[in-house]
């Protein structure tokens, strides 16, 4: 080949490469804001997603936090997010059934919003939504929740120039979708990984002797032949997350809170599968000492009453998880009553460890806090 | 100055080049390779839930309603040539609409194998570590605590006997029941058919009773009996896969 045939081939790459370059920045025109920086999560949380079409970005995460924290989103402009997800109670509200603008409480819980990132990656008690950014937009319209209307809140916002300026470089204007988009950014960055458990995990400190038993109570499965004692919580609540699995319904499972007779849908309200009656997600575990009441509607007001739930009040069902049904540190699981029985101290021991997931810094964390109050500017 | 002659040479020559090129890339072409696994207990095919089978060694019968297990460390070898599929650890679960679970490799091209050889359950290494590789999740279901590794093979279900129902729990790991197994590649195929055949794992001896092992976990000898049964799950498919 001659120098000059060498020298036209390459420019033919050159031009190509210039072109697809070019398109490149063309197509990826679309506002985004920086991406955010400084977003980082412990190692053995293992994997997490970010929707792909909805990046990380500074402006959009500080705009989902003004959107958490602000009433104008509901009908009465008392409502928020915030309302029944306070930081201070891990994004919980303290109630047995939440109560938005229209004053009557809801047959649920309110859920904590730690580490949404990982565990099963459908939400709500039920597993009704698939992703955070739909999620979002039930609370908003729910009668009882926000009761807002859509289209009159886009209109509301845009009258606001803070919102319309950080929408416009975020997402490049204000819509249902984008304010989706921007409720889901703030809640991904909701990472708890501070408590006494993670800087056990990270060999800073020791745990007591008590919560540490507990630990080693609350990782094992029971095993009589093995001499192994145990809570078995770690058949659904994973070691580190301490939240259901991620992969498909994995982490829904019926725990043992109701007979057959009455057992709740659950999450056979939306599989339609009969086998998942009495089926709820199980939540993570991290910061549960001030997350009360507990359980999907609430039921138990103590850490106390779950423990006594899993050592002995177990109502069994059709669909009651097998490894429920025998986790027996007796072994004799086959006469009909379910319990793990546990001694009183393992029980005491199990609940100083669940106080160890108790993280001070994600509850007062000033980028979790209202960007409404003085104190947070 | 450039003759009509010239031009002409250097378009045949631009041909040229780009034919060589593409026929380069074409024999390098990696090829995919997809792995099907149907799981059967016995003869019967699984059904999750719904299938009752009989109790190995014993009265009654029992249904599956959760089966998993890991395949890891995919290698294929021929006369030249040895690939590892990276990564390779891959959970095996059949609650989806075809219920059998289905597993595509990318081989590199211009290479013939004749042998796939693969491990079930997680080799020592990994089971021993916290390391997020594949499909392994310290944080999933078939993790245990990290100090104790992960299941190889999980089996929840029930035994029925008469109006008594008992729960069934066989949670297998350990390393010493880490198992591999090899499979001859018929030439030429893009398409791996295999059976898992489920009963094994309680036939492997002598026919397991249910009612008097109903669990599995941490007894190292009871994990064994079940273990035994791993070299033997796995078998190249005849007739019964048919689709
Ligand atoms: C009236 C109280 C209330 C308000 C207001 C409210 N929530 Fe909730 N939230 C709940 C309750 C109760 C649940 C559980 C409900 C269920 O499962 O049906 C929940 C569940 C969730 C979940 C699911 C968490 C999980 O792990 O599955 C997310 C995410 C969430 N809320 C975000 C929001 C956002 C964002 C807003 C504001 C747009 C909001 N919530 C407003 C009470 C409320
Ligand atoms: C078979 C699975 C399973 C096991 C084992 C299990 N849990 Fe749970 N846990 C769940 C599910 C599912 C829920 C939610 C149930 C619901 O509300 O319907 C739950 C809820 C809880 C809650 C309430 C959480 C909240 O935010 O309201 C606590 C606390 C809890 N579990 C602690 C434990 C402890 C401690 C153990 C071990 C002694 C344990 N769990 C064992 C599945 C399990």
């Amino acid at each position: 080949m001659s120098k000059r045939q060498v020298v036209l081939l390459a420019t033919a790459f050159a031009a190509v490469a210039v072109f697809s370059t070019l398109s490149f920045l063309l197509v990826n025109t679309a506002p985004q804001g920086k991406p955010l920086k400084n977003f980082t999560a412990p190692f053995v949380y293992g994997r997490f997603a970010i929707p792909p079409d909805n990046p990380l970005t500074e402006e959009g995460v500080e705009l989902g936090r003004r959107l958490f924290y602000d009433p104008r989103l509901s009908s009465n402009n008392q409502v928020s997010c915030s309302t029944c997800h306070q930081q201070s109670l891990a994004f919980t509200d303290g109630l047995t059934g939440s109560v938005g603008v229209s004053g009557k409480p809801l047959a649920f819980n309110s859920m904590s919003l730690a580490n949404l990132l990982w565990g099963p990656q459908f939400f709500f008690w039920n597993g009704r939504s698939d992703s955070l950014e739909q999620q979002a937009l039930i609370p908003l319209q729910h009668p009882d929740e926000m009761g807002q209307d859509l289209d009159e809140l886009v209109q509301e916002l845009e009258q606001d120039t803070t919102y319309r300026q950080l929408f416009r470089i975020a997402y490049g204007g204000i819509s249902a979708e984008t304010i989706a988009k921007a409720l889901a950014s703030f809640q991904r960055t909701l990472v708890s990984a501070n408590s006494r458990y993670d800087q056990f995990l990270r060999g800073e400190i020791q745990l007591t002797e008590q919560e540490e038993w507990g630990r080693k109570l609350f990782m094992a499965h029971p095993d009589t032949k093995a001499s192994l004692r145990g809570g078995n919580c770690i058949d659904c609540h994973s070691q580190f997350l301490t939240s259901g699995f991620n992969t498909k319904f994995d982490g829904f499972i019926n725990n043992g809170l109701d007979d057959e007779a009455n057992l709740s849908p659950g999450l056979a309200e939306v599989t339609g599968n009969e086998a998942h009656r009495g089926v709820f997600k199980t939540p993570t575990l991290r910061n549960i000492a001030v997350t009360a009441p507990y359980m999907h509607d609430g039921r138990f007001q103590t850490l106390e009453q779950v423990l006594k739930h899993y050592n002995g009040g177990i109502k069994p069902s059709k669909t009651l998880s097998p490894l429920i049904a025998e986790a027996d540190n007796l072994g004799n699981f086959s006469d009909g009553k379910i319990s793990l029985n546990l001694r009183e101290e393992e029980a005491q021991a199990i609940i100083a460890f669940l106080h160890t997931l108790t993280d001070e810094t994600f509850l007062t964390d000033p980028r979790f806090s209202n960007p409404f109050s003085d104190k947070a500017k | 100055m450039k003759t009509r002659r010239d031009s002409v040479k250097s378009i045949l020559l631009a041909m040229a080049f780009f034919m060589v090129t593409a026929c380069q890339w074409w024999q390098a072409k990696p090829s995919t390779l997809v792995l099907r696994f149907y799981p059967f207990v016995g003869d019967s095919p699984l059904a999750l839930s719904s299938g009752l089978y009989p109790n190995p060694g014993g009265e009654g019968s029992y249904s599956i309603r959760d089966f998993q297990f890991f395949i890891s460390n995919l290698k294929f070898k021929g006369k030249e040539a040895e690939h590892r599929v990276p990564q390779s650890y891959h959970l095996a679960r059949f609650d989806n609409q075809q219920g059998i679970y289905e597993l595509a490799i990318t081989l590199p091209g211009g290479q013939e194998f004749d042998l796939m050889e693969l491990g079930i359950g997680v080799d020592p290494e990994a089971n021993g570590t916290i390391t997020v590789a594949g499909d392994l999740d310290p944080n999933g279901r078939m993790a245990w605590s990290w100090d104790v590794g992960y299941k190889f093979i999980l089996l929840e279900g029930r035994l029925n006997q008469g109006d008594k129902l008992l729960p069934l729990v066989y949670h297998v790991g350990f390393d010493e029941n880490y198992t591999t197994t090899a499979f001859s590649l018929p030439g030429d195929t893009d398409v791996l058919n295999l059976k898992v055949d489920i009963a094994r794992l309680f036939t492997a001896n002598t026919p397991v009773d249910l009612a008097s092992l109903p669990t599995v976990k941490f007894d190292r000898a009871d994990a064994a009996r079940i273990g035994e049964g791993l070299n033997t799950m796995l078998s190249m498919c005849k007739d019964e896969c048919a689709e």
